[in-house]
């Protein structure tokens, strides 16, 4: 089991590697133009010319795929910043005040729980309009509940502990206590659930970029991807497999190592 | 004629560590008790796991022989120890707080013991007679109970009233009283020792305390490291140590202050009527009042609740006063002045920071020029090295981490410092340094010190001076030396008469 977990570190790391590096420099994968194609190599299927294939305009999907990571990637990681930062500062607000003000924003934050996240997020969109921006805006805040609640937890149990008691014997401020001591050791079970969540919101972007909610055609993203394979599934496999795939190692990739470094810290 | 119990050479060890047993030899015989002392670590519990078949998957035993009753016991699998445990070999657990199920009834817990030492369906007479035997005045009215609404005695008790259920040759408690206060412990002490004698049932004492071993035992094993160092009848180990460690252990046992209570100097800590009820109507404090001269150390002595620790929190201004006062040189405390070190030098010190920082703590409010001098200079004064400032508290062992909390309580210069419990999270040994550091700060830098124990002989060891509290009030108080001698209270008196090892 031990061995199995290992194993899995390092094509992990790579795959996420691979993914990082095509966000922040995608010319150094594919020279192919993501958005002008050749109608003369429409509908290739992948080989030696093309590594995914073309799509209906001839475009090659490798450079599509290459393209999109940095809107796919971008918007997860924006949605998991902005769940954490709120979600952690609601969380210390709570937990801090104790009494009427925390049993308030807890419950806010219990209906928000109990709403479907995926529902919330549509409705956020909506709202904001479709974008990349907006859709990573709608995952965090429907993700921050969960992150507000394990905060709070955590500084309840930290503020009861021995050396906070200590340091208010010291003469420390509440403030600067609450800084020093509280935040950086309530934030450990914080860092492991970002990085599940990192997970989950890459698969959220992308479900929202299928319905047509994430970055505006042409550009590339891997959800709408997907999306605009589907009428050639019969004929064109590749436009909606390929795609499906590149997030399904994504997703695998950092929950993986998400788990390494979680067992891993327990284990300290 | 063959011993009962006989352990040659014995080697356990967790993973690839260094083994927690290396190579024990112990006998027990028939009808004796035989007490292991040793500090945390020195293997005394995995040895006493060993010897009940109840070693954790995590632990291999790499050698040695166990026979009991002349059969080889140490290759038995699962099967063949739950013929034995019960029956033959019982075991009593250290923390008789969480060996209970909470969601059971003592009857329920009782009779599952009773079933699985050979009574198939016991009646309410064998239930009601197995507690009675165990010393519990109401057995009707405690079967129907859940171990929550039980006290820690009692819940001890019942399980020793469960181990002995099946009439065992061999009853192994390990650490049974180190969860209890000393009155209770005693008690608890008398009644194992009592069912030696009554049953003839040979009794393996496991046990960090050498003065409950000199109490209780026919012969003394003394571990350390793995290994038993000494063995030998109780009186000759105890009286004529031969192992250095012994005789460490034995220097190590706490000794009142010698030589008169110094005369009654200027009072800095003046406490009056102090009171305290918390929001549910307990009254936790009742109208106490002592005072503190200065350079002065007082202690402050009581069973677990008897408000002791509620005193403490008032006077560090961590808790208000319900009525009362308390005046610092005449004036209400102001913040720093009153340091506080606790109990569990474990939860104490936040696991993040560098030891610097956490000396440096105090300093940051009252300014105060070159912190890492001031630092350095205070590691040096609870005889920690230097270098010792830049690691985390994980890195320190329990004796350490308390010399840094003192560190701490010391960095502001403070006028008065309260230690509520700060060795009983400790080994003997390391509790007989802290005890000297303690003593040797107030000759040196003229120390104030407020200690809090539930162990009279802890207090004695520090304090010229001391009050008995009990149930929120203060029933003795006077120089140490008086209150040795010549207790009033009979509580006091008890509190004196349970110190263990006192016959020595």
């Amino acid at each position: 089991m031990r061995f199995a977990r290992r194993l899995g570190v390092l094509p992990s790391a790579l795959v996420l590697l691979a993914a990082a590096v095509a966000a922040l420099a995608p010319g150094l994968f594919s020279t192919a133009d993501p958005v002008r194609g050749d109608l003369g190599e429409r509908l290739l299927p992948p080989g030696a010319g093309h590594l995914f294939g073309t799509d209906e305009l001839g475009r090659d999907l490798f450079s599509r795929v290459v393209h999109g990571s940095a809107a796919s990637l971008q918007a997860a990681a924006i949605a998991v910043g902005i769940a954490v930062l709120t979600g952690a500062m609601i969380g210390l607000v709570a937990g801090t005040a104790g009494g009427r003000l925390d049993g308030l924003i807890m419950r806010g934050v219990e209906v928000l729980l109990a709403v479907p996240s995926f529902l919330l997020v549509l409705v956020v969109v909506a709202v904001l309009g479709p974008g990349t921006r907006e859709v990573a805006v709608g995952v965090g805040v429907s993700a921050a509940a969960v992150f507000a609640r394990v905060m709070r937890a955590e500084v309840v149990r930290v503020r009861g502990s021995a050396y906070v008691e200590a340091a208010a014997v010291s003469g420390t401020g509440r403030a600067a206590t609450l800084l020093t001591h509280v935040l950086p050791n309530a934030s450990g079970p914080l860092a492991a659930l970002a990085t599940l969540e990192l997970g989950n919101a890459v698969l959220t972007v992308a479900s929202l970029g299928f319905l047509g909610f994430g970055a505006l055609p042409p550009a590339p993203e891997w959800g709408s991807l997907i999306s605009a394979g589907r009428p050639y599934l019969a004929s064109a496999w590749w436009l909606t497999t390929v795609p499906g795939l590149v997030i399904v190692a994504v997703v695998l990739a950092v929950n993986h190592l998400g788990h390494v470094l979680r067992t891993r810290s327990e284990r300290r | 004629m063959t011993p009962l119990l006989a352990v040659h050479g014995l080697t356990v060890r967790y993973g690839r560590d260094r083994p927690a047993v290396a190579g024990a030899d112990l006998t027990v015989e028939a009808g004796q008790i035989v007490a292991v002392v040793g500090e945390s670590g020195s293997g005394k519990s995995t040895l006493a796991h060993a010897l009940a078949g109840l070693l954790p998957d995590t632990a291999t035993t790499t050698g040695g022989v166990i026979t009991f009753g002349g059969e080889r016991i140490d290759g038995l699998r699962e099967r063949g120890w739950r013929r034995l445990r019960g029956r033959r070999i019982a075991f009593v657990p250290q923390d008789p707080g969480t060996a209970l199920n909470p969601l059971m009834t003592v009857r329920a817990q009782l009779a599952e013991a009773l079933r699985l030492a050979g009574t198939p369906r016991p009646g309410r007479d064998a239930l009601e007679d197995a507690l009675a035997r165990v010393g519990i005045p109401d057995p009707a009215e405690v079967l129907g109970r859940y171990p929550h609404q039980l006290s820690g005695g009692f819940r001890q008790r019942v399980l020793l009233g469960m181990a002995l259920a099946g009439r065992p040759e061999l009853l192994i408690a390990d650490e049974p009283t180190s969860a209890l206060d000393t009155t209770v412990q005693k008690t608890v002490l008398d009644l194992i020792q009592q069912v030696a004698v009554r049953d003839g049932t040979s009794i393996l004492l496991i046990t960090h305390d050498l003065g409950v071993a000199a109490d209780r035992a026919d012969r003394v094993a003394v571990m350390t490291e793995g290994r038993v160092v000494e063995e030998g009848p109780a009186g000759r180990v105890l009286g004529r140590p031969e192992a250095a460690y012994t005789r460490l252990l034995l220097d190590s046992a706490p000794r009142p202050l010698t030589g008169p209570a110094p005369p009654e100097g200027e009072p800095l800590l003046a406490v009056r009527d102090l009171r305290k009820v918390f929001p549910d109507g307990k009254v936790a404090v009742d109208g106490v009042s002592f005072s503190l001269t200065r350079a002065g150390a007082f202690g402050l002595v009581g069973a677990s609740g008897s408000g002791k620790s509620t005193v403490a929190r008032m006077i560090t201004a961590l808790i208000e006063p319900t009525a009362g006062s308390v005046l610092l040189d005449g004036a209400p405390v102001r913040a720093g002045r009153v340091q506080f070190v606790t109990q569990n030098p474990y939860t104490s010190l936040d696991p993040l920071w560098s030891v610097g920082r956490i000396i440096a703590e105090p300093l940051r409010a009252t300014g105060g020029a070159d912190r890492r001098a001031q630092v350095r200079r205070l590691l040096e004064e609870v005889a920690l090295p230097p270098e010792v400032a830049r690691r985390r508290p994980s890195a320190l062992s329990g004796g350490q981490r308390q010399r840094v909390a003192i560190a701490r309580a010391l960095a502001p210069s403070p006028d008065l410092i309260v230690l509520d419990e700060p060795v009983s999270a400790l080994d003997a040994v390391t509790q007989a340094q802290i005890l000297a550091l303690l003593r040797r700060l107030r000759d040196s830098r003229g120390m104030s010190s407020l200690l809090i124990s539930h162990d009279l002989a802890v207090v004695a060891a520090v304090a010229e001076r001391l009050a008995v509290m009990r149930d929120g009030r203060i029933v003795e108080s006077g120089p140490t030396a008086d209150v040795l001698a010549s207790p009033e209270a009979s509580f006091t008196r008890d509190l004196l008469a349970a110190i263990p090892g006192r016959g020595r």
